[in-house]
């Protein structure tokens, strides 16, 4: 236990448990809304947010959220407006941002180490900041998740039937696929641009083939969610490996091996 | 003279350039039975949509029980329905009595948790549409019959003035269908309007009071001696029907087109 003296393995250790939390909570609603293409095209859309903040010399976090969130956002809205499918959508807006990024990236000097923790995760990469952060945008988002727990299993299993009992279908749309957005932001310090959205599914889609309830699925996905966050953090410690890409593989050995049992469908 | 629960005054409807109801004028009484028959494609689920609010009413007026159906506001919580087709995930982690009570959600409000009465109304509703014993079963578990027997119990969870079901025999056997009917009997007895949507015109003509012939246009209103009726049929239908009766139950097929299998080998 000896690297739980160091002070980046606390704060990495912690943040870990946190977005690890946050990512089975809403995990579990992204699988079961089918927005697991959005949460990849909305996590690479950081990338433009990361490449802005670099460029300007303010806070990457502040940018990362503003372009996710917009990017969430745009998606709903463009989907329900156009005859366009979300793939599509979800596809010219992460392309889109990416290509952004890269074109901020080429006017910004001395960015490739940082850039790398960006897109892969790094240990050592959280800050005090980053915590603060993450405890803030954590008790908003588990707050509005608990207490609109109800509201939003019924918009998912059924919107259409919710919307005629005058529950706004749509409006809690935006607001889950904004916390989406921020979890992903203060998620990609530890997990990274390029792997975050595998955080959100993997537990998620383990929890589902095998409880049968809501309940059974939350606790469960909380449980894979953590046992890979923090798992993959000590690993990461000690083979010396990016931290998001231990972690993600972690979740996915889980989701391998639930295969090995046999749950009723 | 009874109050109306449903005003649809000439309301006309569009998907994009395609006119699907023109100009429809019904009402329904309170504790009224009503079947809304037609054609596929004739606008009936169009028009439940729209009486539910789930699409935008351009052109005319709908009232439910005297309110504008766009200002419902609390009075949604007293309408029931039950959709065609419904888009629900049946791999949805949830049982039978927790799918159920999702039909008192507008009753138990936003943020807050369920009630004992909330509980006490799934018990009762479980029990009235046979599906006690699968109360714990995760909805994955359920057959066609019993699925559409739960939709229906959501429907009724909220103890609603007005019903609306939009096929709601789909999938079910004869037997189930019969005990559905019987079930929305004694639901009008109780002074519950309904308004059902039903391709099964024999069947449907023994339990409801009226029955309105929606082709875009509203072809008729009436009582069900009167509407089943070979020429109030044939111009529903555009084609000639024939009547076959088992007792006192009317089956009516739509005759096939002289030129039915020419122009279909035209066609491909």
């Amino acid at each position: 236990m000896e690297f739980l003296r160091f002070g980046f393995m606390q704060r990495a250790l912690l943040e870990g448990a946190m977005i690890g939390v946050l990512c089975a909570l809403l995990g579990v609603f992204v699988v079961l809304r089918n927005l697991s293409f959005v949460s990849a095209g909305i996590s690479h859309a950081a990338f433009g947010g990361v490449a802005l903040g670099y460029l300007l010399g303010i806070n990457v976090v502040m940018t990362a959220m503003v372009f996710c969130v917009l990017v969430g956002i745009s998606v709903s809205i463009i989907t329900q407006k156009s005859i366009l499918k979300e793939d599509t959508v979800v596809g010219i807006l992460y392309a889109s941002t990416m290509a952004l990024g890269v074109f901020f990236m080429s006017f910004t000097k001395g960015y490739s180490v940082d850039l790398f923790s960006y897109l892969f995760g790094s240990i050592l990469a959280v800050t005090q900041f980053d915590l603060i952060v993450t405890a803030w945008v954590g008790s908003i988002a588990t707050f509005l998740v608990l207490f609109f727990f109800k509201e939003l299993t019924v918009t998912t299993l059924d919107p259409e039937t919710a919307k005629a009992s005058g529950i706004p279908a749509e409006a809690f749309h935006y607001l889950f696929t904004a916390l989406v957005a921020l979890v992903i932001v203060v998620s990609i310090r530890v997990v990274g641009i390029i792997l975050v959205s595998a955080l959100l599914v993997l537990p998620a889609a383990t929890a589902l083939r095998i409880a049968r309830t809501m309940k059974g699925v939350t606790f469960l996905a909380l449980t894979v969610s953590l046992i890979s966050s923090l798992g993959g953090l000590i690993l990461s410690y000690f083979l010396n490996t990016p931290s998001g890409a231990t972690i993600v593989l972690l979740g996915a050995g889980i989701f391998g091996g639930s295969f090995l049992f046999h749950f009723p469908r | 003279m009874t109050p109306l629960a449903v005003s649809v005054d000439r309301v006309s409807f569009r998907y994009q350039k395609t006119l699907v109801l023109e100009e429809v004028t019904l009402q329904v009484k309170e504790g009224e039975f009503l079947a809304l028959i037609g054609p596929n494609g004739a606008g009936k689920t169009t028009l439940l949509k729209l009486i539910l609010g789930l699409l935008p009413l351009k052109e005319g007026t709908i009232t439910i029980f005297n309110r504008p159906v766009q200002k419902l506001g609390e009075l949604r919580s007293q309408i029931g329905y039950v959709l065609q087709g419904n888009t629900i995930n049946r791999y949805f982690p949830i049982t039978v009595e927790e799918f159920i009570l999702t039909g008192r959600y507008p009753l138990i409000g936003m943020g807050k948790k369920p009630r004992i009465q909330d509980y006490q109304a799934v018990e009762a509703v479980l029990s009235k549409v046979h599906l006690t014993p699968l109360r714990s079963k995760p909805i994955r578990e359920l057959s066609g019959g019993q699925w559409q027997r739960m939709l229906v119990a959501r429907a009724l969870v909220s103890q609603p003035r007005l019903l609306l079901l939009d096929e709601p025999t789909t999938a079910i056997d004869p037997k189930g269908s019969e005990s559905l009917y019987e079930l929305l009997l004694t639901l009008r007895e109780a002074k519950t309007t309904i308004i059902v949507v039903s391709h099964d015109v024999g069947v449907i003509a023994q339990y409801a009071d009226t029955i309105a012939c929606l082709n875009r246009t509203l072809v008729c209103h009436d009582r069900p001696e009167e509407v089943i009726s070979a020429e109030t049929l044939e111009t529903m239908y555009g084609k000639e029907v024939a009547f076959f009766h088992h007792g006192e139950i009317p089956h009516i097929v739509v005759k096939k087109s002289p030129h039915g299998r020419q122009e279909n080998e035209e066609r491909e």
